[in-house]
């Protein structure tokens, strides 16, 4: 949890607003990827080790679903459109 | 603060734009999925993640196919909405019912009286969500990835996998902790509300003038 607030406040400080939810967005699914990776590893003493990693690749999933819905993809189209004139998405 | 227009441009910038459109297109479907999925039994969990991201794949193709015609249908995204809300109704009165495991003691111990959630309700509550936000997510990308078809079809390749993965990383977190089940109906309430408001502005000059 507080990994995840870290984060987002970081986020917040040092990005353009409109990017900062799918950012973190972004950056939750690859955390939940890494732990979902360490769960799966063959280590010792894995039986509770292995069920905490899951739920944290869980945990992780969920608030990076939940940052990219209410973050607006617009924005980040616009920033990321590769050439051509900016026009407005979605219209 | 960093100026992402000065990102170098050209293929990376693509696929950063491809996972964007796709974490919004997968989000939602991957949560409710991995709700649905979560009030079963193991042996069927995984059954269930694989129907509703077929439908989600299938829906979303037809919808694309006639994303235009779909455009001109004033109303269609209050319906979505409306529909969506009736499946959060279905799904809050189930997280209020016995859990899975209850259910299965009650069942081991022959008592017909507990409810239990059956694959076919799970697939059904999965298909009708996947139609609404197909729907509402194939009408909101279709206008900024017009100029991308590639993107578009290399997009729904990688949104099923991030749809498999994230709604069987969800179901698993939720079987294990019930009570963040209501987090996730909290997120498919909110899409479901936002669609219904969209969808209301959408029809307010056809019907007010």
């Amino acid at each position: 949890m507080a990994v995840l607030v870290a984060a987002l406040a970081v986020f917040a400080l040092v990005l353009p607003h409109p990017v900062v939810l799918p950012v973190f967005s972004l950056w939750s699914l690859m955390a939940a990827a890494c732990a979902a990776f360490l769960a799966i590893l063959p280590l010792r003493a894995r039986t509770s080790y292995e069920g905490a990693a899951w739920d944290m690749a869980g945990a992780f999933t969920l608030v990076g679903c939940a940052a990219a819905i209410l973050g607006e993809i617009e924005p980040i189209v616009e920033i990321i459109r590769p050439s051509g004139p900016r026009s407005k998405v979605n219209d | 603060m960093i100026d992402l227009s000065m990102l170098p441009q050209g293929a990376i910038t693509a696929v950063l734009q491809v996972i964007m459109i796709d974490l919004v297109l997968a989000g939602d479907n991957a949560v409710v999925i991995g709700l649905a999925a979560a009030g079963l039994p193991p042996a069927q969990r995984s059954k269930a993640i694989l129907v509703g991201i077929i439908a989600a794949t299938v829906l979303r193709l037809a919808f694309a196919a006639i994303a235009i015609e779909l455009l001109a249908i004033v109303g269609l995204l209050l319906a979505g909405g409306i529909l969506l809300l009736w499946v959060c109704w279905k799904m809050w009165r189930e997280l209020r019912g016995p859990s899975a495991e209850d259910t299965e003691a009650a069942l081991l111990k022959h008592d017909a009286h507990v409810p239990r959630k059956t694959f076919a309700q799970a697939a059904w509550q999965i298909v009708l969500a996947d139609v609404s936000m197909s729907l509402d997510n194939v009408l909101a990308v279709a206008g900024a990835a017009r100029d991308h078809p590639y993107a578009l079809i290399f997009g729904l390749g990688l949104s099923i996998v991030l749809m498999g993965v994230a709604a069987t990383f969800i179901a698993r977190l939720l079987n294990r902790h019930r009570w963040i089940a209501y987090v996730g109906l909290a997120i498919i309430l909110y899409v479901s509300l936002e669609m219904i408001w969209r969808g209301f502005w959408e029809i307010e000059p056809h019907v007010f003038g």
